[in-house]
């Protein structure tokens, strides 16, 4: 799926789910994945999110951890029980090597702590879509 | 301060307590220096936060406040522990600047919230929720911007909302008519608190610009930098005298249009008070939508003041070089003139006709120019109003959101696909700030600093704080040497140049002239004016103005980095005036070295029971206490030159034992008579105890307190040497001497003039010479410490030689000239230190 970034392709692109309770995050990464030939959704409330990834099938989520309602560890386990491919990634601002470690065991393709670069996650998606890409040959 | 050394009392100690006392001391002043730099990585992070490169929320900016607080804390009970609580009040400015920052982090409006008036001299970009837009954009455009603006002053939120409450005018609004309104405010009474600092503003500006003006007053909503701002005609030319008055009809006007729904309800007011510019032409410039323009156009319309029927159009591209695409201009007489000075018919500098348009092109690109400087600020296009008096540049008056932007989204523009077409010239380094910008490339000297051209793109070798007025002209930046921490790099986040540190070859790769776009971002410069990837720059992931977590961001920024206490030897250097944290640290760091410059009035006495002799090959005798990982060998024993391991001793010992010191002395005397009578001289000195003749180094791994007694002068050398720049110092002084006092003057005047070429700030008093040298490369200091080492030996009884002015000179080159012939000249070398 990432031949079709950037490069114009009429292949599908890579669906991502963005959910974190601190707009910013949203508002900022959103236009970031476009630009890099990404479709992106939204979400800053766990719920909508959750009832969203019940609907339709995404390549990749992005996740804050620690959110009202639905935080991101209950997200990770729903993601993975319906769609075990789709990579996670958990972002947080409130990183401990307990979480890190709680995530990578629930199946987490990565954990990255916030402040990050822009640069950084979208290097995180690109090794989630080598991987699938691999993991599919 | 006191001096190692003065105190010739006998102070002996036989307790191992007192060497713990000075390990204790040495420790705290590590702790001290190691909090320093942990801080200075977190402040350096919430720096770079803000230039748009880092995606952080909430969370980031809550964490960081309480880490920098917590790490501020124990850097104040630190220096209060080695100085007997001797700045116990600096508790107090640390819980100020605490409460402060808590305030902005739960919305509050900072420490200015009280303040009724404020001149626009005092307006940053994060004061908007107080000041309002116009102010902090006019305050920008002087301040940052090199554009011209009006002077002037803002009631803020505080004034505005006390005048209401005073009079009870929220009330009063509900239960009367529209044309009631302008009764209601002409008829309630300005409390007395803010009719003082309205007229206390207003006597500034004054004062500033001259009696005679004639003032603007505007009533304006704080609705953040994004909002519709509602069109509310101010009140122009209004005598000083009915400043008062005109506020309260401004007011009026605005409450009107809140009452009438034109304004969003509960957007609070701000009046702002300008000068009144002379002008004879005004206009708007906007941004327009066209097809085939994928930036959309400016329009500028321009029509003699007064005659608003009168207006001509231009239509210029969004993209430098500001293309003219389409000009309406009216027809008019050839012999009369358009204004002042002024006819159609009049002479160009290149000897063409002006024509008859209102505007000429080199106008109309400055108003562009003005435009994209505004649109860079703030994040997103603005339409600016403007007029032209007498200066050949415009003079903007406001800025308001640009509203006719189609919106697409980034697919839609199709940024990376319109970019990819573009030859990248150059890539690579460190993101400093984020953006998009176009122009022609000019590489910043020496020479051109100050008439930097506007709208250019500088390119540079280094990242020197020097170029900051650069940055006030330049479009983007490109170093080839730099990093995202460091003066010019806040300067430019701060406003919000696209900028690029460690761009290898960038000089090479960007020549003279060459039209490029700068992607920080991306960090790349394409070849050309790239349109579509300019025009995607509203839909970019960017960090906007009037994002709350950047306002925010900003604000905590303005209690946390700012450094004012520059100058540790300013009689304004007190912990009265730490208004930050880096103030505060950097306050608590130089106490720290003060503190510890003492630590050899306590080592007198130690060094008899635990320092071992240094085998130098020189005539010194030198005894060394080591705190920890100064020396290899352990033990009674004399320690080698070669088992030193303190960084900074290591080179000044080197530099004692260098023959050009020690065997060619000026002196005609010999180094056998020197040191007998430096024994004698002490031995016969009353009161002076065993080890009075002996000199004591304390060292530890990164650093150095070097007593020296030569004779009659003594020699104090403080150092520490580590990898971190910004912490590594040295501090040298020098007192006394043998010889007359005339002698003793031209001794350290030599010293002076030597120290001062190795770029040490010296001042002199009487004949003690106090010289410091800060934020200095590792290899440096070595080269530095070495030379001090030389100087040390050089100088020994060289009063008794300096029996006319005319020796300075003659020893100051014979100095240089033995240092040279070791190579150790270091002039020239690229610099960067704040002494």
């Amino acid at each position: 799926m990432s031949d079709a970034i950037g490069s114009g392709s009429n292949t599908r692109k890579t669906q991502i789910l963005i959910l974190d309770d601190e707009p910013i995050v949203c508002k900022r990464l959103k236009p970031a994945f476009q630009k890099a030939g990404y479709e992106v959704e939204t979400f800053i409330d766990s719920a909508t999110a959750m009832a969203r990834i019940e609907e339709k099938r995404f390549d990749v989520v992005i996740t804050d951890l620690k959110m009202q309602g639905i935080d991101g560890m209950k997200l990770l386990d729903r993601v993975k029980e319906i769609a075990p491919s789709t990579g996670v990634i958990v972002i947080t601002g409130f990183a401990t090597p307990e979480t890190a470690k709680e995530s990578f065991h629930k199946g987490a393709f990565d954990f990255v702590a916030k402040p990050f670069k822009l640069s950084d996650i979208l290097d995180v998606v690109r090794k989630l879509e080598a991987r699938n890409k691999a993991g599919a040959a | 301060m006191r001096l190692p050394f003065f105190n010739f009392k006998p102070k002996r100690s036989n307790s191992p307590r007192e060497l713990e006392s000075v390990r204790s001391l040495f420790l705290k002043f590590q702790r001290i220096q190691k909090l320093n730099t942990k801080m200075l990585e977190l402040m350096a992070e919430m720096e770079r936060a803000l230039g748009g490169e880092y995606i952080f929320d909430r969370a980031f900016l809550e964490s960081s406040v309480r880490d920098l607080s917590g790490l501020t804390y124990q850097v104040v009970y630190s220096l209060n522990a080695m100085s007997h609580n001797a700045y116990v009040d600096l508790y107090d400015r640390f819980q100020s600047i605490k409460g402060t920052l808590e305030d902005i982090l739960h919305g509050g409006l900072g420490p200015f919230a009280a303040s009724l008036a404020l001149p626009f001299s005092s307006l940053g970009w994060e004061m908007e929720p107080l000041a309002g837009v116009l102010g902090v954009c006019l305050s920008a455009a002087r301040d940052q911007l090199d554009i011209l603006a009006p002077d002037g002053f803002v009631i803020t939120v505080t004034g505005c909302r006390g005048f209401f409450e005073a009079n009870g005018l929220d009330e009063k609004l509900k239960a009367c008519g529209p044309s009631e309104v302008e009764r209601l405010f002409r008829e309630a009474a300005i409390p007395t608190e803010l009719y003082e600092a309205v007229d206390r503003e207003l006597k500034a500006l004054l004062s500033r610009r001259g009696d005679s003006i004639r003032l603007t007053v505007r009533a304006c909503a704080a609705g953040g930098y994004g909002a519709a701002q509602p069109e509310i005609a101010g009140l122009a030319n209004v005598e000083p005298k009915g400043v008062h008055a005109a506020c309260k009809s401004a007011l009026a006007e605005y409450a009107a249009k809140a009452a009438a729904g034109e304004i969003v309800e509960g957007t609070l007011a701000v009046v702002a008070v300008h000068e009144t510019i002379a002008a004879h032409v005004a206009g708007v410039a906007e941004v327009q939508a066209r097809p085939g323009f994928p930036m959309g156009l400016f329009d500028i319309a321009a029509a003699p003041v007064g005659d608003p029927e009168k207006a001509e159009h231009f239509l210029l591209r969004r993209a430098y070089p500001f293309d003219l695409v389409e000009s309406e201009v009216l027809p008019k007489a050839v012999d009369k003139p358009l204004y002042p000075g002024v006819k159609p018919l009049s002479r160009g500098p290149s000897c063409l006709y002006r024509g008859s348009a209102l505007l000429g092109p080199r106008f109309l690109h400055a108003i562009a120019q003005c435009s994209v400087a505004f649109e860079r600020a703030l994040g997103y296009p603005q339409d600016l109003y403007w007029v032209r008096g007498d200066s050949d540049r415009p003079v903007i008056v406001d800025v308001r959101p640009a509203k006719l932007l189609v919106e697409e989204s980034p697919e839609e523009a199709g940024a990376d696909e319109g970019s990819s077409s573009f030859e990248i010239l150059a890539s690579g380094g460190e993101t400093v700030q984020t953006g998009v910008s176009a122009g022609r490339v000019v590489h910043a000297t020496d020479d051109n600093i100050e008439n930097f051209p506007y709208g250019a793109v500088a390119v540079s070798h280094l990242a020197a704080p020097r170029f900051s007025p650069v940055l006030r002209r330049a479009s983007a930046l490109v170093t080839e040497v730099g990093t995202a921490v460091g003066h010019l790099a806040t300067i430019a986040r701060e406003l919000r140049i696209p900028a690029i540190f460690g761009v290898k070859g960038a000089l090479e790769k960007l020549p003279e002239g060459v039209e490029v776009t700068v992607d920080a971002g991306e960090r790349k410069v394409l070849k050309g004016i790239a349109e579509p990837l300019l025009a995607s720059q509203p839909h970019d992931a960017e960090l906007h103005v009037g994002d709350p977590e950047y306002i925010t961001l900003r604000r905590l920024l303005r209690w946390i980095m700012p450094l004012q206490l520059v100058n540790a030897d300013a009689s304004d250097f007190s912990l009265e005036n730490c208004r930050t944290y880096h103030d505060i640290i950097h306050f608590a760091h130089e106490r720290s070295v003060e503190e510890l410059l003492h630590i050899q009035d306590a080592g007198r006495g130690l060094a008899s029971l635990y320092a071992r002799k240094l085998e130098l090959d020189a005539p010194i005798e030198l005894y060394v206490l080591d705190l920890g990982g100064g020396a290899r060998t352990a033990g009674d024993g004399a320690i080698p030159l070669e088992d030193v391991t303190s960084e900074p001793f290591l080179p000044f010992a080197r530099g004692l034992t260098l023959k050009s010191a020690w065997s060619e002395g000026p002196v005609a005397i010999s180094i056998k008579d020197i040191f007998s009578s430096i024994d004698r001289t002490f031995g016969t000195t009353p009161g002076q105890n065993e080890f009075a003749g002996r000199s004591h180094a304390i060292i530890a791994k990164n650093y150095m307190n070097v007593g020296l007694r030569l004779g009659y002068h003594f020699t104090v050398v403080d150092s520490y040497l580590g990898s971190n720049l910004n912490q590594n110092y040295i501090y040298f002084r020098f007192v006394g001497g043998f010889a007359d006092e005339r002698r003793r003057r031209r001794r350290v005047e030599f010293i002076r003039s030597i120290l001062e070429e190795m770029h040490f700030k010296v001042t002199l008093t009487g004949d003690l010479a106090v010289a410091k040298l800060k934020i200095v490369e590792k290899e440096e200091m070595v080269e530095m410490l070495t030379r001090l080492g030389e100087l040390t030996g050089f100088t020994r009884q060289l009063d008794v030689s300096m029996t006319s002015e005319e020796a300075i000179e003659r020893f100051t080159k014979l100095f240089r000239e033995r240092s040279a012939s070791r190579g150790a000249h270091s002039d020239g070398k690229e610099r960067s230190r704040g002494l």
